[in-house]
């Protein structure tokens, strides 16, 4: 970085400043030639005074919504024989805890997702309430890449399709570019591979996983082993215009890598017909059903200063089923697309941009889409809001908010927005295992 | 309503004192052919425009975020400007000239310049940064995080 460091400062002391007086002197003739009107109204701004509403903090006892607990009550004793089985039988598994709880395993917390999560650069899980946190990766071991001197973390979601690994980034291997790595459903390390980006490109069956081996180059597939099934080449005109990673097609058989499909047989990339070249392949603004028959993604169409976007849910032939979009200015925007287990409904985070172009600033709402009816209402206001994902029964939602300066937390609630619950303070980075008992 | 034609002394003295610090990330977040005191201007007078300096909570925040927004129009508005240059047939050396090294931190969009500059060179925290850019110290985080593995590609490039 040091070289960073000195071109910034080169070019932060480039020019020939006028002075401050010279300034103001320019400022002042121009008010004397225009006189501003001021408003007097003090102004609101994330920078000024403001008051935050915080969403309700209650710590859950215990889940409100067992729907599967009923329905699975006869594979409890097997569950419950695979839990004990591995509890605790992990050398790398450090047993701290962040959020202490004194609550015993039940059949609840045994048959409900697990929650895996990153807090200040180690990786946990947990029951999906939070509680019975166990530390599965420790930055400060060498095992993740720490000499590289970064913690553990990513983006997005973190479990497979079938809930059996998850996986995150650090920046470690050499050199110190990245490193990709899953671990079991008991936290066991089961691969560790360079890679860099940010999102986790798991394959639909869960057997592989995307990742950039050199950013915007080239795209290693590996599976669980570790071992490196294939590595991918972009061809000129097919370079990302941004910070994205690959996505998979429904059926496995290519990743996306807008404004490109790349086959994983080795075949030359091609450029993808409408609606797929306007997706932005990124896991914020395009996400498949669960049963790989339909994909929700947002277009925005604009001259570069303004935009107007859309939520559209096409069929994966191509077909558009329907195009959510609000005539308002300006226009809002879309973002952190998720899908029920079902498929009947998906989620989005509604951001209404401010004038300073600031996405974080503005009062988002998440707001949930009846694919059925094309309705979407309103379920959450809060600065900075985005759903992660359904839990299994589709009956709540696991989400996070910024605040002024960081991530609130990882939160729950119902789908009616009621009962909204803080599982885990000071992280934005976690997911609920989308099938409870997978390990 | 009122008008106002003049700047007040304790105005005066918030600029002068404000003035190096802004016209730095100015001159980083800012397009190579701006002149950094332009942006400078031109984010006081919007400031002004809407109140006074004195009523912000941190105007050193709020006028480098001002700053590094109005840097990030003006490159798209730039990019378009340059297209249509260079359909009229301008020449690439009528443009300033910048070191050929600097050119993988010119590609970056204004933001990241503006985070790799608070964090790297005035070792800014992450969340002293991300109020002055207007995002969260998260969002921070990732926007340098992508910026260095950007320019890191880029001088990889560029260095063959």
């Amino acid at each position: 970085m040091a070289d960073f460091e000195t071109k910034l400062r080169w070019l932060s002391e480039r020019g020939d400043p006028v002075g401050a007086e010279e300034l103001i002197e320019r400022i002042e003739a121009d008010l004397a030639r225009d006189p501003l009107v001021v408003v007097n109204k003090r102004r609101e701004g994330t920078l000024m005074t403001k008051t935050q509403q915080r969403p309700t903090t209650s710590r859950p006892g215990r889940y409100r919504g067992p729907a599967w607990a009923a329905a699975a009550f006869v594979a409890v004793l097997a569950v419950a024989g695979l839990y004990f089985a591995f509890s605790g039988d992990s050398d790398e598994v450090a047993h701290t805890s962040p959020t202490p709880t004194t609550v015993a395993p039940d059949v609840e917390t045994l048959i409900s997702p697990r929650l895996a999560y990153e807090l200040e650069g180690d990786i946990y899980l947990a029951d999906w309430d939070g509680g019975n946190a166990v530390r599965v990766a420790d930055s400060g071991s060498d095992k993740d890449g720490s000499q590289c001197g970064s913690d553990a973390g990513g983006e997005g979601t973190m479990w497979a399709p079938d809930g059996r690994h998850f996986a995150y980034r650090s920046q470690g291997g050499d050199p110190c570019l990245g490193e990709v790595h899953v671990r079991d459903a008991q936290g066991l390390l089961v691969a560790s591979v360079p890679g860099a980006g940010w999102d986790i490109g798991w394959s639909p069956d869960s057997t592989r996983f995307a990742t950039w081996v050199e950013l915007f180059k080239t795209i290693g597939i590996y599976s669980l082993d570790g071992e490196r099934r294939a590595l991918l080449t972009l061809t000129p005109g097919c370079t990302p215009s941004g910070d994205i990673d690959p996505l998979w097609s429904p059926d496995g058989k290519s990743v996306l890598v807008s404004p490109c499909e790349v086959p994983i047989d080795g075949g030359a990339p091609l450029r993808t017909p409408a609606p797929r070249s306007l997706v932005r392949s990124t896991g914020w603004q395009v996400s498949w059903s669960p049963d790989g028959t339909r994909v929700a993604y947002v277009t925005s169409t604009g001259d570069g200063e303004t935009y107007d976007s859309s939520l559209v849910i096409a069929e994966a032939s191509g077909t558009v089923l329907q195009v959510f979009h609000e005539e308002s200015a300006p226009s809002p925007y879309y973002w952190y697309l998720v899908w029920s287990p079902s498929g009947d409904r998906v989620l989005f985070t509604w951001d209404p941009r401010t004038e300073d172009g600031g996405a974080f600033d503005a009062a988002q709402e998440l707001r949930q889409l009846d694919v059925g009816s094309g309705q979407a209402t309103t379920i959450a206001a809060e600065p900075g809001i985005r759903a992660i994902r359904f839990s299994p029964d589709g009956d709540r939602i696991l989400f996070t908010t910024f605040d002024s300066s960081n991530y609130t937390g990882l939160w729950s609630m119902n789908t009616d927005g009621s009962d909204m619950q803080l599982l885990v303070p000071d992280t934005g980075f976690g997911d609920w295992q989308p099938h409870p008992g997978g390990d | 309503m009122l008008k106002r034609s003049s700047i007040d002394e304790q105005e005066r003295e918030l600029i002068t004192s404000l003035y190096p610090s802004l016209r730095r990330i100015a001159a980083v977040a800012g397009s190579f052919d701006i002149e950094p005191d332009d942006l400078v201007q031109e984010a006081l007078m919007r400031t002004l425009r809407k109140g006074p300096l004195t009523n912000l909570d941190n105007p050193l925040a709020f006028l480098r975020k001002t700053i590094v927004n109005l840097a990030a129009n003006q490159r798209r508005s730039l990019s378009r400007k340059r297209k249509a240059l260079r359909r009229l047939s301008f020449e690439e050396s009528k443009w300033p000239s910048y070191p050929a090294d600097i050119e993988a931190i010119l590609d970056l969009p204004p933001r990241q310049r503006a985070i790799l500059y608070l964090v790297e060179v005035e070792d800014a925290p992450y969340a002293e940064a991300a109020e002055q850019l207007g995002m969260t110290t998260e969002a921070a985080r990732m926007m340098a995080n992508r910026a260095r593995k950007r320019a890191r590609a880029a001088l990889e490039v560029a260095g063959g």
